[in-house]
């Protein structure tokens, strides 16, 4: 009835037929045939042949669904409810209820489904009572509600009964024996050493479900997806981006906007991708319940996060194409072109017609800037180091990175434009070791010629400065290598066929066209890099960033179009200045707002102790009927020390410590501790700053605050821990 | 002041930035916000908008007549009950089609009309939005799903028209109808005691 090209006129008919005789027409819902199961069929189904008396038998809920249709999981997802039963049953006997093999989904833009097809065993437990007699029939009866739905829906709603000899002795098992034991598999389990934290990140409305693998666990995340068993706790329709951060994955999810108030933990099921599988019996379906704490949710770069194809990263081969490629065009900047003959020529001269020698030339020079190159990427992952020592990450998940690299794109996009001139010191190179004539010198101008050459190339080389600092050691000295070795090709490929020279394009206007098409990759490049900080830091982050760059713009402009100080008129000079000033201001508000100001030296003047931590200080404090405030931190974590300042010393905080009396314990991880790195991993940490809340009841569990503070965030944090814990109101029934 | 070339340069750059400025977050309706004000033709051909009924209370109501969610509540008699109420309250009861032509709960207008007619449904208004930019305007998922919107426009209740998301008649002797209470509440000048809750039913048959 439900086929919609002839479901019009019949429906017509019907509703007509309904006026006249007054029937309700909300009937209409149901098939007109009297199928009360109609696109399926529903059964009882048991594992073993008959029941011994004290024990507990499987048997189960078998829907057999017409193609095309679904029937839903325990969390329908957006639409739609799953299979109910109302049993009957005789005295003494009890039910448990459905165990729900992972479901599939079915996607209704913008709605999703978590359905079954074709089949499904909703299996569950019943308890034979001790005195059921051997020899007689026990009659299972239930009421059975199910939807079945492909566009449209319709409820399913049937008596089922089945009839099962009690037995005294071993239960034999049944015809569907097989499909049960097929069906547990794919009934989620626990993973033994895999660990799940739950976040929710209240300033975005974003959760995240992070998942630690145990390190012999060989298998990927990829495509893995998460089924929460509550309604309306996460967006179902959205895709899960999954994030690594450290030895975590983190998928992450929006809030469902029908969310009426936040569980105290995040259970479902997290469901690994097709030829995925954990543990000895392959199961690919894993049992999650996590403490939701609130808290950061580590996001990465959406390009890889999207990755679907997993083909998201390139490889390290292509990387090198790549860079190669990028070096050779280095070598068309219009203040390298023109040394490129001249260069080649010098060669040519010392080599006095013996080719080999000024092949030996050529190639020396190549190593000379191939290893330039790679000082440079040991130069920069060196300093990465050093800022990862620090507790600076170099990676996309901090805004402020993310910012600045931004404002370098459409820097460099504006050079290439002509908007304003790094020097142009390039020229000198052609002079650069003229007068020596050994291998040792060519290898030297190789070095120099790369030095030399970077306020030229310094812009166009931004890219791959931000991927030595972004991506792994290796790769970054893949790319360098790479650029060195394209940079360094026309070199080599000239001194093997000096008669190429002939062939090269004369230096003219094109060049600087070239620049200028450069510009747009650049700022498309831009474009993606706002886009990845919208994704953190909201809209009004990124169009503060965009006027920045606007003005930043504008200074460069401004600088570049007025004359040098000494010949400039007062306005021009006026204009200099103000153009300096808008992009130091630019840059300074632009990235300046995701950086975490520089602590300064700490003048605590507020009287409250701090106990230094021990292992067991929480649980003595807890035992005191205190709570415990413990702050992680490190003198070398800025972060820390701007909490510190800002948070922990405000007036009104230290106050609230006080009149509550909660115990003030400081973790100082500026030399890694061991004791408060298990105390940190136990809360699912591995760097600081973490500022735990522990309750007075020592059964409840510590609260995570953010890791930037506020000291309204502290004294909320105190006041759910204090008072009465706010309940939230939970309109409709989870489980 | 601008030379032609920095002018053009600037103007592309800028104009390559303005899609992603312009790429606005997707939005939801939120409690406490001013509804999404939107106009939609009824089943006689004319506009009705959001806004003239300001000073009034509006229930929102997403309905497709064969829905089996729909026609529980109907055929029980659960929402025409709660229609005639509110509306003798002066409430304006107001359901909105969002199945696109072709799909469940779909119809012209006259079919509408006799389907209203027959269903015994009390409602001031069925509009149709049969492109579906009212029911993802405001995040319509399912039918039922209601919204109370109060009569400063600001929206008060969304999700189920009550807590128990089944088929069974029956199951509405213990059901909370939460439309019912949010308004009762509302009207007493109280606090909404669960102002959002999930909508459950059939999916909004949108155009695919």
């Amino acid at each position: 009835m439900t086929n919609l090209p002839t479901a019009l006129p019949r429906l017509l008919r019907f509703g007509a037929v309904a006026l006249l005789i007054g029937l309700p027409a909300g009937l209409t819902a149901q098939p007109v045939d009297g199928d009360v199961t109609p696109y399926s069929d529903g059964t009882f189904v048991t594992a073993t042949e008959s029941f011994t008396p004290g024990t507990t038998a499987r048997i189960g809920l078998h829907i057999r669904i017409d193609e095309g249709w679904h029937t839903y999981w325990r969390n329908a997802g957006d639409s739609g409810s799953e299979a109910l039963l109302d049993w009957n049953l005789p005295d003494g006997w009890a039910a448990g209820e459905f165990d729900w093999p992972f479901p599939e989904r079915f996607e209704y833009p913008p709605l999703m489904s978590y359905a079954y097809e074709d089949e499904v065993l909703l299996p569950l437990d019943l308890q034979i009572p001790a005195d059921a007699r051997p020899g007689t029939t026990v009659r299972l009866a239930a009421k059975a509600d199910w939807l079945v739905c492909d566009e449209v829906c319709l409820f399913a709603v049937d008596s089922l009964s089945l009839e099962v000899p009690i037995t005294a002795d071993e239960d034999a098992p049944s015809e569907w024996a097989a499909a049960f034991e097929a069906n547990a598999l794919r009934l989620p389990a626990q993973a033994e050493g895999w660990e799940f934290q739950a976040r929710t990140d209240p300033t975005d409305e974003a959760l995240g479900l992070g998942v630690t693998t145990p390190a012999e666990w060989d298998g990927s995340l990829e495509g893995a997806y998460f089924y929460p068993h509550h309604t309306t706790l996460i967006d179902h329709f959205r895709p899960q981006p999954l994030a690594v951060d450290a030895d975590t994955a983190w998928l992450r999810f929006q809030l469902n906007s029908f969310n009426g108030g936040l569980p105290e933990r995040m259970d479902g099921v997290l469901v690994l991708a097709e030829g995925q599988s954990f543990g000895p019996e392959a199961r690919r379906a894993i049992a999650v319940d996590a403490a939701l704490l609130e808290g950061p949710i580590p996001a990465q770069a959406p390009v890889m996060a999207d990755g679907a194809e997993a083909s998201g990263q390139l490889s390290l081969l292509a990387a090198l194409g790549l860079a190669a490629l990028g070096g050779l065009l280095l070598n068309l900047m219009p203040c390298v072109f023109p040394v490129l003959s001249l260069k080649v020529l010098g060669f040519v001269e010392h080599a006095s017609g013996d080719r080999a020698t000024l092949r030996r030339h050529g190639y020396f020079f190549a190593a000379g800037v191939i290893l330039s190159f790679l000082a440079l990427a040991g130069t920069l992952i060196a300093i990465r180091a050093a800022g990862a020592e620090v507790g600076w990450g170099f990676q996309l998940q901090n805004p402020a990175v993310v910012t600045a690299l931004i404002f370098l794109m459409v820097a460099v996009a504006l050079n290439f434009l002509g908007v304003f001139e790094v020097g142009n010191a390039l020229t000198r190179l052609g002079a650069v070791g003229a007068d020596e004539s050994g291998y040792r010198s060519s290898f030297l101008t190789g070095v120099l010629a790369t030095l030399v050459a970077t306020p030229c190339t310094a812009p166009f080389m931004g890219a791959a400065v931000a991927a030595a600092l972004l991506r792994p050691p290796v790769e970054g000295l893949v790319i360098f290598g790479g650029l060195g070795a394209g940079m360094a090709l026309p070199y080599v490929l000239l001194t093997l066929r000096p008669a190429l020279l002939e062939r090269l394009p004369r230096p003219g206007r094109w060049m600087e066209t070239l620049r200028q098409a450069l510009a747009f990759p650049m700022l498309a490049v831009a474009i993606w890099l706002l886009w990845v900080l919208g994704l953190q830091v909201g809209m009004g982050g990124a169009a503060a960033v965009l006027t920045a760059l606007l003005v930043f713009s504008l200074g460069a402009w401004m600088l570049h179009r007025t004359p040098p100080a000494s010949v400039a008129t007062a306005s021009q000079k006026f204009a200099r200045v103000a153009g300096v000033v808008l992009l130091m201001f630019s840059l300074g508000w632009g990235v300046g707002r995701f950086v975490q100001p520089a602590g300064g030296a700490s003048a605590d003047a507020v009287a409250v102790s701090w106990e230094p931590f021990t292992a067991s200080i929480v649980d003595e404090r807890r035992a005191e009927g205190r709570a415990v405030f413990v702050d992680f931190t490190a003198a070398w974590c800025i972060t820390c020390q701007v909490n510190k300042r800002v948070a922990l010393n405000d007036a009104d905080v230290t106050s609230a410590f006080v009149d509550r009396d909660v115990a003030l314990v400081q973790a100082d991880w500026t030399r890694r501790d061991d004791t408060i790195a298990r105390e940190l991993e136990a809360l699912g940490r591995n760097g600081v700053p973490v500022y735990a809340l522990y309750p007075a009841d020592p059964t409840a569990p510590p609260r995570l605050l953010p890791n930037i503070l506020t000291p309204r965030i502290v004294l909320d944090a105190l006041e759910s821990v204090a008072g009465p814990s706010s309940t939230t109101v939970e309109p409709t029934q989870e489980d | 002041m601008l030379s032609p070339r920095s002018t053009g340069a600037l103007a592309l750059a800028a104009s390559l930035l303005v899609p992603v400025a312009l790429d606005a977050q997707e939005t939801s309706p939120e409690i406490g916000d001013a509804a999404p004000t939107f106009t939609l033709p009824d089943t006689y051909g004319t506009d009705v908008d959001l806004s003239q009924f300001s000073g009034e209370w509006v229930v929102l109501e997403w309905l497709n007549y064969d829905c089996p969610y729909v026609g529980k509540h109907y055929s029980s008699g659960n929402i025409p009950g709660q229609q005639e109420k509110w509306k003798a309250q002066g409430v304006k009861w107001l359901a909105i089609v969002s199945s696109a032509p072709g799909t469940q709960g779909y119809f012209e207008p006259d079919v509408m009309n006799a389907r209203t007619a027959s269903e015994g449904s009390n409602v001031d208004a069925v509009l149709l939005d049969p492109d579906g930019t009212v029911g993802k305007m405001y995040d319509a998922q399912t039918t039922p799903q209601m919204f109370v919107i109060d009569p400063d426009g600001i929206l008060r209740y969304m999700g189920g028209i009550d807590d128990t998301p089944t088929s069974r008649v029956e199951d509405l002797e213990t059901a909370t109808q939460l439309v019912d209470q949010a308004l009762t509440e509302l009207m007493a000048g109280q606090e909404v005691s669960v102002p959002v809750s999930r909508p459950y039913g059939c999916s909004v048959k949108y155009a695919r």
